[in-house]
């Protein structure tokens, strides 16, 4: 009987608490971010800053793709790209902005769609280029670039067996074969230094197959 | 393409595995091979992107990220969800079925193996990214994300879109082969794992061999199990060591 009535309260508790969480959530969707505080937020990959940066300005970016030759699919793509890029530049060095994040991010979106039409060979009159703009994202094509490939390269080491993947990543952690046969429970150093091998020449083998290669 | 012995040079240089003199004649070769230099570059980059976590991880939350949906594609979340729910209680049956074997201490029938040994192969890392830009790349990463969830019909017709092209798709093939023997297809796995090991160098031939095994079992060929649980146990198999408790018992 006691238990019941303990549980009772607990469960009334508890609630109490989600209402209280809902509340607080509620605040953070009607908050608004600084310019910093959203480029720290990206450096950080704080969700809740990564779901006010979609909330906010991916509409912009959706409706500007939609209108060059692009698809919403596409758009979506496009901005978790160009979110990317950002977090690779903040990683080497900190990004002092003159304008607003939402001009910042467009920019950057729009850059990186006009490499990607260049690529499609398709009509690139309809981006007239904004001198202003692109003073603020004239490095970005370099961060673009290597995010491009190692998005490839990641794709295909994510499509490896798990054992696979746990192997070379322990290899290049500099854990020794010995080490590694032992913690995956492997059959011997050999075994691993093996596996590895054939592990790393499929992984190659893959990407350079991949149609993707030749143009990154 | 590349050579063998290039191959292994980039590689034992990278892992720091060369010794003085090999050191040098590979920093010579360097010099005056540009296409050696290209593959080490690669090499070397494939390392740099295997090691960012943290971008990786970054995708998966951004690829996770709510755009308002629209109502069909609601609906077949919560469908899917509730095959999740039936895949979940399926494994609960399955552990709390093991659990009653074990138990009982009976002399091993082929579903008790199967219910002792088996376990439908896990994607470690998550899949979520979807960093696919290519058709069939896509229809990949969404199969291999119902396979995660354990949806294993969804995965089942999506690989199957893979292999109508291209039968031999090894990925597919070895994936298909674990969701046939999740929903009890047993002679259709038998066949997936069948065209992973005909193809004989790649990474999913151990597991493969392993699966098969089962697939024998649940088909009360048990004489073909043997065979093949003998000739792991005989190899140098991640799976030897259980193929010979196995042996043990099917004996």
């Amino acid at each position: 009987m006691l238990q019941t009535i303990v549980s009772c309260i607990e469960c009334f508790f508890h609630f109490i608490g989600l209402l209280f969480a809902k509340k607080r959530n509620k605040g953070v969707d009607n908050m608004d971010y600084t310019t910093e505080a959203i480029l720290d937020g990206i450096g950080m990959s704080n969700n809740d800053v990564l779901n006010y940066i979609y909330r906010k300005f991916f509409p912009d970016t959706c409706r500007f793709v939609e209108n060059n030759s692009g698809t919403s699919e596409d758009a979506r793509d496009l901005f978790q790209e160009a979110i990317i890029v950002i977090y690779r530049k903040l990683k080497k060095a900190p990004i002092v902005l003159t304008c607003n994040f939402r001009t910042y991010i467009y920019s950057v979106c729009r850059l990186l769609w006009l490499k990607k039409l260049e690529k499609r060979d398709d009509n690139l009159e309809l981006i007239k280029s904004d001198v202003v703009l692109d003073q603020q994202v004239d490095d970005v094509s370099k961060s673009y670039e290597e995010t491009e490939k190692y998005r490839l390269y990641q794709k295909h080491f994510k499509q490896l067996p798990a054992d696979c993947q746990e192997i070379m990543k322990l290899y290049l952690e500099k854990i020794s074969a010995k080490e590694i046969a032992k913690k995956l429970g492997f059959a011997g150093e050999d075994y691993v230094k093996s596996r590895k091998y054939k592990c790393k020449q499929t992984l190659i083998l893959n990407i350079k197959n991949d149609n993707q290669f030749t143009e990154v | 393409m590349m050579n063998e012995k290039n191959f292994d040079r980039i590689e034992n240089y990278l892992d720091g595995q060369l010794n003085e003199n090999e050191n040098l004649d590979f920093e010579k070769d360097l010099m005056d091979d540009l296409d050696l230099e290209m593959e080490l570059n690669l090499h070397n980059e494939i390392n740099e992107a295997i090691m960012e976590d943290d971008i990786m991880d970054l995708r998966s939350k951004l690829e996770a990220i709510d755009i308002p949906t629209t109502h069909e594609e609601k609906r077949k979340i919560k469908f899917l969800s509730k095959w999740r729910v039936a895949a979940a209680s399926m494994t609960l049956l399955i552990g709390l079925a093991s659990v009653y074997f074990m138990l009982g201490n009976k002399k091993y029938s082929n579903e008790e193996l199967f219910l002792n040994y088996y376990k439908p192969y896990s994607i470690v890392i998550n899949t979520r990214s979807s960093s696919a830009t290519d058709n069939s790349d896509k229809v990949l990463e969404q199969a291999l994300q119902s396979y995660e969830s354990k949806n294993y019909r969804a995965a089942l017709s999506l690989f199957q879109t893979i292999l109508d092209k291209d039968s031999t798709n090894l990925t597919s093939n070895f994936y298909s082969g674990v969701s046939n023997i999740q929903v009890q297809e047993y002679p259709k796995a038998n066949k997936n794992f069948t065209r992973v090991l005909d193809h004989k160098n790649n990474l999913f031939i151990e597991q493969s061999e392993w699966y098969l095994g089962f697939c024998y079992l649940m088909t009360n060929e048990r004489e073909k199990a043997k065979e093949v649980f003998t000739a792991i146990a005989k190899g140098n198999s991640f799976y030897r060591s259980k193929a010979k408790e196995i042996l043990t018992k099917l004996e």
